[in-house]
């Protein structure tokens, strides 16, 4: 628990705060198109919300395989 | 940089006067509005070993999303020709006669990365991120950085998309509001061409 409580530094917060600025921009792209009756709010919305989750998972999951050991609590049996 | 791959987008764009200071202006939009954002913001830093890779992915992207509207644009109005003269003739103006191409065409050019930001992480760890982890950084950061990089992407790809497509719109028509893209006129194909052309022959 500690090991993926640590992951959370402040590199990722500034992180996290940087991929908002981000957003930003792609929201105001999409306001820009829909001025041209370009309707892509929904999916947009969705594709970000899905690409960040799925990064943060995908990074949590690599941090817990990197920095964790990969033998299983009962590996003394055949060790 | 930017300006290789405005001769490669102009490519797409055959038949239309000045397709290459078109692509120039889209994609130094798309890619410069993305860059300054991420400067902005320090995701990037100035130091060239950092802003040369991660701003030829954003220039490349705001390429293809040039060339994939422009393409889309020239192919629909060629294709729809005869409504849009419909529309002039009864006093439509040339943006209304446009504005659905315009919307395919911009809609066209987002379509791919949308479905890349859709399937980041799960369908494929894009290089960068593998890259970050590879070398040490922490991987809940290089996971954050790449989606940063994959939205700058869209954000890039939208707005060169939408500017190529504004600007070819700018030149479709002529200034007594004439659409000045015929088939085998604009850059069309052989097979494009009208079949009125064939009788006279």
């Amino acid at each position: 628990m500690s090991e993926l409580l640590s992951i959370w530094n402040h590199q990722v917060i500034l992180g996290i705060a940087q991929a908002a600025a981000a957003v930003a921009l792609c929201l105001a792209v999409v306001f820009m198109c829909r001025r041209f009756a370009v309707h892509v709010e929904r999916e947009t919305a969705l594709s970000l919300a899905r690409g960040f989750v799925q990064m943060v998972a995908v990074g949590v999951l690599l941090a817990a395989l990197l920095h964790g050991s990969l033998r299983p609590p009962y590996a003394f049996w055949w060790a | 940089m930017t300006f290789a791959a405005a001769v490669t987008a102009a490519r797409r764009a055959p038949g239309i006067s000045r397709p290459r200071l078109l692509s120039f202006c889209a994609i130094a939009a798309g890619g410069g509005i993305a860059i300054a954002v991420m400067l902005a913001s320090g995701t990037l830093t100035s130091d060239l070993i950092v802003l040369v890779p991660v701003g030829s992915m954003i220039i490349a992207n705001a390429m293809n999303a040039c060339a994939q509207a422009m393409e889309r644009f020239r192919a629909d109005v060629l294709a729809h020709v005869g409504q849009i003269e419909a529309g002039l003739s009864l006093g439509a103006d040339p943006a209304t006669t446009v504005a659905p191409y315009v919307q395919s065409a911009v809609y066209a050019s987002l379509l791919p990365r949308l479905d890349m930001l859709k399937s980041l992480g799960f369908v494929w760890i894009p290089g960068v991120m593998a890259g970050m982890v590879v070398s040490g950084a922490s991987p809940v950061y290089a996971g954050i950085f790449q989606f940063i990089i994959v939205a700058m992407i869209l954000s890039a790809s939208g707005i060169a998309g939408l500017v190529a497509t504004l600007l070819m719109r700018a030149q479709a028509f002529s200034s007594a509001a004439q659409l000045k893209f015929r088939p085998g006129i604009a850059g069309a194909d052989v097979h494009e061409k009208p079949v009125l052309a064939h009788h006279n022959v």
